[in-house]
């Protein structure tokens, strides 16, 4: 417990330090964003309840995306100034470094992104901004509880796909594109809705999207399937990050920008 | 004869900010001269922060000077900036300088061509110097950039100095970091481009290697020279010691009693060896009077010499000695 | 006669990138086909397909069927495509240039930073823009026949002038970042200047709909005119359109010349003044 609570503080001090970044990084996701936001919800007439079923699916789809730019982070660009080896020589892995960042990443920043979509999406089409309050915080809170394992486990796969290939940051964003999928994309936009399961994320966003009264996939299915997968990709993460590991130590380190 | 660089009472200060309004000045050269002859090998030493690379800088057209006036083969380096690129082969730092993803190969075509070069003859002349420096045979110039050792990099970047055939190098630490053998073959290239009749300056802070390279020598130092000439005259100048080491049998006080009289001598340890006596003595003679001296002395006393050794004070000396403005040059 | 060689240099070097990285290159050019499923194929499912025409059709005041929805959508993702490509092109290449790699020394042996950094600003985009809307050339024909293939042209054209001025546009702001501030991480701003450029743009809704700030912000580039312009000549009509965007890029291209020339020079006088 102490060890995590270390891990958290140094997490904290560590993304202070790149506030700036985090604040540019939100707002150019989120502005990235609207490009797809605003049109869907305009398009299809519905307003309130597009807007409602699409954006909740950005907090899901940010926490995604920090964990597979944490991971790069830690894997590639920080190599050069030696942050990955001071990490190791504590005994401490891609799993421990993605824990710090956890809090921050996962309910800071994912917070702030989806909240910022909604308000800039409402400025655009003249919606109230009150309805950025959830109805149901039972569900937020889940969603919540079930974000850091997401977060965990993508960014542990992320890691590990880094090291055992040399792939491109392009592929990361290829990867990045398809966490759309399930997030903000909704299930119901798929053949089979359940075919978005594949998503780790997509049971957060539902959950999210629960908390505003639009999920496309049912509630009930949502709280059986929380607590198992909240147990499963922890565990799984914690697996995959050890293998990560043991293949650095074997393979070691390549310095990309 | 025109000489192949002349430096004229050159100054150059740095502004850097610190904060938002806070400025600091910082004097990097303060009133240098030297000159180089056309076809010599000048080495240009100095502590850290001493102005080097910043002369080099000047003198590449890389920097403007704050006073004075600089010349390379009688061009400008100002006025007539244009000239002296065409003219000049500069490395600066050999660990980067090139771009990561392209080869070694496609780093010199491209820089081929932005001196004016057109494709073909791009290409060709980065094989010629590829294979000049040893990167072509190897097949590394085929490798990108991003992949290459210390030494490999130092190869590349000479090879790019020389890519234009130039009449001057300016070469700015160009051993650093290398590895024994890639040192070496630095340093042999560095002579064999100055019996073409190329101008070489130099800098670096091993003294084994610019003593064994060039042909005269300036010391800088807090951004002025303090020392210029080759390197005997400058440890004659200093007046640094010999050191003096002999295994004599019979009489070592008698015959060093002797030798005082005759050489300056600073100091003398004598220790027992045996039989012999070992003799380890300091003086500010010259070899070929040390040599008299001690010949001279042995026969006229019918001791036995057993061995001699005649250490001279090296270019680290001389160059410890005028920057830390020590004359007695001992021995460590 | 130096113009030639920097241009020639910097041509090659493009062309080795572009042949070391096609797999990657053509990945991220195909990126932004993600959108016309987001602004199309979202709201079909959420409501139908039917009011999504009829929704676009009332924005733009123009009848379309649902084929010339999907024409006029992947049409402006290369407007997208320019703009991220273009600014991040620029601004991160020549940081990496000068900061990072230090080439700087290699490019002013043999030149001036203004004319290398102006002519990169030109003939960069040239080729970007050329080969990031390629994909453009066999969706067009796929859609409309031979009609969409001199259609691509035309707005090839459109789309390589546009990404000329946004060049030049971004060469500004890289000469900002490099040369007189000392960040270390210029990926951030540029990632936030491109999105609030294209999310000012609106691209797939009218400029009006979009809040007055992002507005702004569109309005300092070609962008706006341009997404008009590809409007305009998809549904082959409003030549006045196409007029304003002639002057509009005209204009463009002058001031961003000039602007960026006088930054570049002083930046060059503090690069070998050695101010920092």
């Amino acid at each position: 417990m102490r060890r995590i609570l270390h891990l958290l503080y140094i997490g904290i001090q560590l993304a202070k330090a790149n506030a700036i970044s985090y604040v540019a990084y939100i707002v150019s996701t989120v502005l990235w964003l609207v490009i797809i936001l605003v049109p869907a919800t305009l398009f299809s007439n519905l307003k309130e309840q597009a807007l409602l079923t699409i954006v909740p699916g950005v907090y899901a789809m940010f926490v995604e995306t920090c964990a597979l730019w944490t991971s790069t982070e830690f894997l590639r660009w920080l190599v050069y100034t030696g942050l990955p080896d001071l990490f190791r020589e504590c005994g401490l892995s891609i799993y421990h470094y993605l824990l710090s960042y956890s809090l921050v990443d996962a309910i800071l920043a994912s917070f702030a992104s989806h909240f910022l979509s909604m308000v800039i999406a409402s400025a655009y089409l003249g919606i109230d901004i009150g309805i950025a309050i959830p109805k149901d915080m039972l569900c937020i809170v889940l969603a919540i509880a079930l974000a850091i394992p997401v977060y965990m486990l993508i960014g542990t796969l992320m890691g590990y796909l880094l090291v055992s290939t040399s792939i491109s940051s392009v592929w990361s964003h290829v990867i990045n594109i398809l966490m759309f999928f399930g997030t903000v994309i909704p299930p119901n936009v798929l053949p089979n809705p359940w075919l978005a399961l594949v998503n780790p994320a997509t049971i957060v966003a539902e959950l999210f999207r629960a908390g505003y009264g639009t999920n496309t996939l049912p509630l009930p299915y949502l709280f059986i399937l929380t607590p198992t997968l909240i147990a499963v990709f922890t565990a799984f993460a914690k697996l995959i990050g050890q293998l990560c590991e043991k293949r650095i130590a074997k393979f070691g380190l390549e310095y990309r920008y | 004869m025109v000489k192949g660089i002349v430096v004229e009472d050159v100054g150059k200060y740095y502004v850097s900010r610190e904060g938002f309004r806070k400025k600091r000045v910082i004097e990097a050269l303060k009133g240098v001269s030297f000159s180089v002859s056309s076809g010599e090998i000048h080495a240009l030493l100095g502590p850290n922060g001493a102005g080097k690379t910043t002369l080099i800088k000047i003198l590449a057209t890389l920097l403007l000077p704050d006073s004075g006036r600089a010349y390379v083969e009688g061009y400008d380096v100002v006025s007539q900036a244009r000239e002296v690129r065409k003219i000049i082969g500069v490395v600066l730092d050999v660990s980067k300088g090139f771009y990561t993803s392209l080869t070694g190969f496609e780093n010199l075509v491209f820089y081929g061509m932005l001196k004016g070069y057109s494709y073909s003859d791009a290409r060709k002349r980065a094989r010629e110097v590829l294979e000049l420096v040893g990167l072509w045979d190897t097949g590394a110039y085929s490798r990108p950039y991003y992949t290459y050792s210390l030494g490999m990099r130092a190869r590349l970047s000479i090879a790019k100095a020389l890519l234009t055939n130039p009449r001057v190098l300016l070469l700015d630490e160009p051993t650093l970091g290398l590895d024994v053998e890639s040192a070496r073959m630095v340093r042999r290239l560095i002579v064999d481009l100055s019996k073409e009749g190329r101008t070489v300056l130099i800098t670096g802070h091993n003294m084994y290697e610019i003593e064994q390279v060039a042909n005269s020598i300036t010391i800088m130092s807090s951004g002025r020279v303090v020392a210029h000439g080759k390197p005997q005259e400058l440890k004659q100048t200093l007046g640094l010691l010999h050191r003096v080491v002999m295994v004599v049998k019979g009489g070592a006080e008698g015959l060093v009693n002797a030798i005082r009289s005759d050489l300056n001598v600073s100091s003398v340890g004598i220790d027992d060896v045996g039989e012999a006596s070992r003799i380890v003595l300091y003086t500010r003679a010259g070899r070929e009077e040390v040599i008299q001296v001690i010949l001279g002395v042995l026969k006229k006393m019918g001791a036995s010499l057993l061995d001699l050794a005649i250490e001279e004070p090296t270019l680290e000396d001389a160059y410890l000695a005028v920057v830390r403005g020590n004359d007695s040059g001992k021995h460590s | 006669m130096i113009v030639a060689s920097i241009a020639s240099a910097i041509i090659y070097r493009e062309l080795v990138w572009i042949r070391r990285f096609l797999a990657d290159y053509i990945v991220s050019w195909l990126l932004s086909l993600i959108y016309p499923l987001g602004v199309v194929v979202v709201p079909s499912a959420l409501s139908s397909s039917t009011t999504v025409v009829e929704r676009f059709s009332a924005l733009y005041g123009i009848e379309m069927s649902l084929g010339d929805v999907y024409t006029i959508v992947i049409i402006l993702t290369g407007m997208i495509n320019v703009v991220s490509v273009i600014m991040y092109d620029i601004i991160g290449t020549l940081f990496t240039e000068f900061k990072l790699m230090d080439v700087g020394p290699m490019i002013l042996e043999a030149s001036s930073i203004a004319r290398y950094a102006i002519l990169n600003a030109i003939l960069r985009p040239l080729i970007m823009a050329l080969f990031s809307t390629t994909y453009l050339a066999p969706l067009l024909l796929f859609i409309s026949g031979y009609k969409g293939l001199l259609e691509f042209l035309i707005i090839e054209l459109a789309l390589i002038l546009s990404a000329v001025a946004l060049g030049l546009y971004a060469s500004i702001f890289a000469t900002l970042l490099i040369f007189f501030t000392s960040t270390s991480r210029p990926w951030t701003i540029v990632s936030v200047l491109t999105s609030a450029i294209l999310a000012g743009t609106g691209i797939y809704i009218p400029t009006e709909l979009v809040p007055l700030v992002l507005r702004l912000i569109a309005f300092t580039t070609p962008v706006p005119q341009t997404c008009r312009a590809l409007f305009a000549i998809a549904f082959k009509g409003f030549s006045q359109v196409l007029v304003a965007f002639g002057s509009v890029l005209a204009f463009s291209i002058v001031l961003y010349l000039g602007v960026s020339g006088a930054l570049l020079k002083y930046a060059e006088f503090k690069v070998r003044k050695g101010w920092k």
